[in-house]
């Protein structure tokens, strides 16, 4: 195998899912801001929440349409770069990126077009329902997907074909309704509320901060900052909880993520740090006894360590990536925490129009939970190396490593070329963002249909 | 219901929604793909605008079809799937670079405030990619591919060998039935001086498409020694040749004003499921032939080469209802959108 090929493959990977996971949680976000908006405007017929809900769906356009742009790339590279994976659990994984895109992301993509242009082609409540399927089509998206994901760190419901070695389908639902799924696809689907509404947040900010049409952008800073709110708070218990899950199935991945080689009683809690691989130790700020009473609710328990057999026996990923990652998503989530419950407060005493600085911060705290869904991402994906199928004792199933999930002979020029014609296309994604989010905000968030003009006249 | 047990049903079943799939893409993206191509042709930005309309509302859902397909071989036949990506892995690249710009293409070029002619050009280039890329994976399965015992592309072979004269005038044959789509569409989408243009360039485009699908099957039928010895394949054949011509023969008799506007746009569809079931009936039960030997082939019942029986069946089972489901909003969708867009339709949402 070329040492090569693997490295640059996993790169391409990482940035790959990487850079398409800041698109589908917007659209999560903002689908579930605008169903929340129609069926408030559905029952109390006022106009406000069909102008916010009607600015959301300009944003979800772009959104959506970089989305699928960086999405529809991944199921190919299974092929490409990762054949050895694609024929091993194609009878699993083929199957559920096939349901995903036949039953949930035809549902997205169909209603969103109804989304986009059908406000004066059918009646209200046909734009409800609509608004109700994206919802339920991009959600439902999200779940096979994280299905999927979830099944590689613990899988089940498979079975090994005895003629060719390779895994079969057993049971379907034990394959979506696999140990770690539902507490993942939770901290997935509350961090992308979360991104959604900090989005709207930061809009918000950006309308009040040049006093343009302040009456509706206050009314977009309580109902967004809300949402912003409630999510920001439940996720830390959530991703808590999912802590706790990852220790029970990957010991391994729990273990780097805190730090602790040895086994301790009172393990300390890192704050910040950074990892001495070659001496394994943390040099940082410690809360002592902390991490024990996360895990048990007792300051004195003992946290085994990654050189306890039973937590490194399937080998231990690349202890100071997750270790460093972790710490990110954390602190971004925490710190748009912070931020969110002053900007409500100084909101809910009128004040904060006035606070030009402040409302700066504001408008970039948007970015924070894109910082946290991408560095979780990481988390999670580089905490369970060197496993792309993680191994089931129970089963007797050995796993399959990344190494061996390539495609053989892959050549290397092959991958550089790949690898650089992504990049390109994502910095040119990522011009098209940056460039085009801020000409959509700025035409208003009621904008008169004179101004929506998109020729020239 | 003994058939049900019997993989060699399931996995014509699923030879035959790939097939489906690829044609649903060749037929609705294919119209996509085509106005793309034309949009920096047309005169001003507001016939860009005019046409851009017309797909606007659909195009995604279409494009959607492609990734059914794709995701299909993934989920029923893996080893072909791993064995099409990685040996025609450049191809597949510059596959990927047209899919992922025609969206931001597309974004790029509604709200760009100034001048909109790099976005127009980014769309042409990215609908180009698609199809002709697309038609020279098919040409090249037909062709055959460096397939070793491995049942992967045999590593002596570099990646130019996919381009073989058939594969090359598949590829072409398929950019020309999206350009013949792309006119015919926005002849019964639009009017004016748009539709009276797309009229115009609907002989041009039915001439391209009639020479590129003969050349292509004098060459899959002699050159490449590709022998008519099944009756299926006769029938394919037969049956695609009536479509084809017909189809084609209609365009050629409708492509003036008196005729009704959506005349061309159903018979060039036409081309397009002749073209398929011709294709279909050649290649059933192949895959991908192999150029090294033919027992190297790969067939939907080649051992190992598709999913175990309770997968193609689930899936089986699954996909029909999530299609029929699909097919019924499909539908409605192109209802709630039916009728003559301009450049001022969809101005506000």
């Amino acid at each position: 195998m070329d040492e090569m090929s693997l490295i640059l493959s996993r790169i391409q990977f990482a940035m790959s899912a990487g850079y398409h996971f800041i698109f589908p949680p917007t659209t999560l976000g903002l689908a579930f801001f605008i169903f929340l908006s129609e069926t408030f405007h559905l029952t109390t017929k006022k106009e406000f929440f069909r102008k916010l809900s009607s600015f959301a769906v300009r944003i979800l356009t772009l959104v959506f349409a970089l989305g699928v742009a960086t999405g529809l790339l991944l199921p190919f590279m299974f092929g490409m770069n990762w054949a050895e994976f694609a024929k091993h659990a194609g009878a699993l994984f083929g199957v559920q990126l096939a349901v995903e895109a036949t039953v949930a992301f035809t549902i997205e993509s169909v209603f969103i077009g109804v989304l986009f242009f059908g406000r004066d082609k059918i009646g209200a409540f046909w734009y409800w329902f609509a608004a109700f399927m994206v919802f339920f089509g991009s959600h439902l998206s999200g779940y096979i997907i994280i299905a999927a994901n979830s099944w590689m760190q613990t899988p089940g419901g498979f079975g090994i074909d005895p003629a060719t070695g390779r895994m079969m389908m057993v049971d379907f639902w034990a394959f979506n309704f696999n140990q770690s799924v539902g507490i993942r696809f939770a901290h997935v689907v509350a961090a992308a509320w979360m991104v959604g509404a900090f989005l709207l947040v930061g809009c918000a900010a950006w309308f009040l901060k040049h006093e343009k049409e302040v009456d509706l952008a206050k009314k977009l800073m309580t109902f967004a900052g809300i949402v912003a709110l409630v999510m920001a708070a439940a996720q830390p218990l959530i991703g808590h909880a999912s802590t706790l899950q990852i220790e029970q199935t990957q010991p391994g991945k729990g273990a780097a993520m805190e730090g602790i080689y040895q086994t301790t009683q009172g393990a300390p809690l890192y704050a910040l740090g950074w990892v001495d691989e070659k001496n394994q130790k943390v040099d940082g700020i410690a809360l002592p006894g902390m991490l024990s009473f996360f895990y048990t609710f007792d300051f004195n328990s003992v946290v085994k360590g990654m050189n306890d057999p039973e937590v490194n026996k399937h080998g231990l990923p690349p202890v100071q990536w997750v270790f460093q990652n972790f710490r990110l998503m954390v602190m971004a989530g925490v710190t748009a925490l912070v931020v969110i419950i002053l900007a409500l407060w100084f909101h809910y005493k009128d004040t904060l129009v006035r606070k030009k600085k402040s409302l700066t911060i504001v408008m970039w705290t948007a970015v924070l939970p894109y910082v946290a869904v991408v560095t979780g991402w990481f988390t999670a994906e580089i905490g369970r190396q060197p496993w792309v199928i993680y191994p089931v004792e129970t089963m007797g199933y050995p796993g399959l490593s990344t190494a061996d999930a390539l495609t053989k002979n892959l050549d290397q020029g092959y991958v550089w070329f790949s690898l650089i014609a992504y990049f390109v296309v994502y910095a040119i994604c990522t011009i098209v963002f940056l460039r085009f989010l801020p000409v959509i905000v700025k035409k208003g968030l009621d904008p008169q249909p004179a101004a929506h003009g998109k020729v020239k006249e | 219901m003994d058939f049900l047990n019997n993989i060699f049903f399931w996995q014509s079943f699923w030879f035959l929604v790939i097939g489906s799939a690829l044609f649903l893409f060749l037929w609705l993206d294919g119209f996509d793909q085509g106005i793309g191509m034309t949009l920096p042709f047309l005169k001003d930005d507001h016939q860009r605008r005019a046409a851009l309309n017309a797909i606007w509302p659909v195009w995604d859902g279409n494009e959607l079809y492609g990734l059914i397909g794709g995701g299909a071989i993934f989920a029923t036949f893996p080893v072909v799937f791993a064995s099409l990506l990685s040996g025609l892995y450049p191809w597949v690249v510059l596959l990927l670079i047209g899919i992922m710009m025609r969206p931001i293409a597309f974004e790029a070029w509604n709200n760009e405030p100034g001048n909109k002619a790099i976005w127009s050009w980014a769309f042409a280039v990215s609908s180009f990619l698609i199809p002709f890329v697309a038609g020279v994976a098919l040409g090249t399965t037909i062709a055959g591919m460096p397939i070793n015992a491995d049942q992967v592309w045999d590593k002596g072979h570099g990646f130019w060998e996919a381009l073989s004269p058939l594969s090359v005038l598949c590829g072409l044959a398929v950019v020309g039935l999206a350009l013949l789509q792309g006119s015919a569409y926005l002849v019964k989408k639009t009017s004016g001086e748009l539709q009276a243009q797309a009229r115009k360039d609907l002989t041009p485009r039915t001439i391209f498409a009639g020479v590129s699908l003969v050349l292509v099957l004098v060459f899959a039928l002699f050159d490449q020694g590709i022998f008519v010895n099944k009756p299926l394949a006769i029938a394919g054949i037969v049956v695609g040749l009536v479509f084809i011509l017909g189809g084609l023969g209609g365009v050629w008799l409708h492509r003036d004003d008196k005729s009704p506007d959506a005349a061309p746009y159903w018979f060039s569809s036409a081309v397009i499921a002749g073209t398929m079931l011709l294709v279909g009936g050649l290649q059933f039960p192949t895959l991908i032939r192999s150029t090294i030997d033919p027992a190297f082939t790969l067939a939907i019942n080649t051992p190992g080469v598709s999913n175990p029986i309770n997968s193609l069946a689930l899936i089986g089972g699954i996909g029909a209802v999530a299609l029929a489901v699909t097919a019924v909003y499909t539908v409605l969708i192109y209802r709630v959108f039916k009728g003559k867009v301009d450049h001022k339709s969809n101005a506000h949402y």
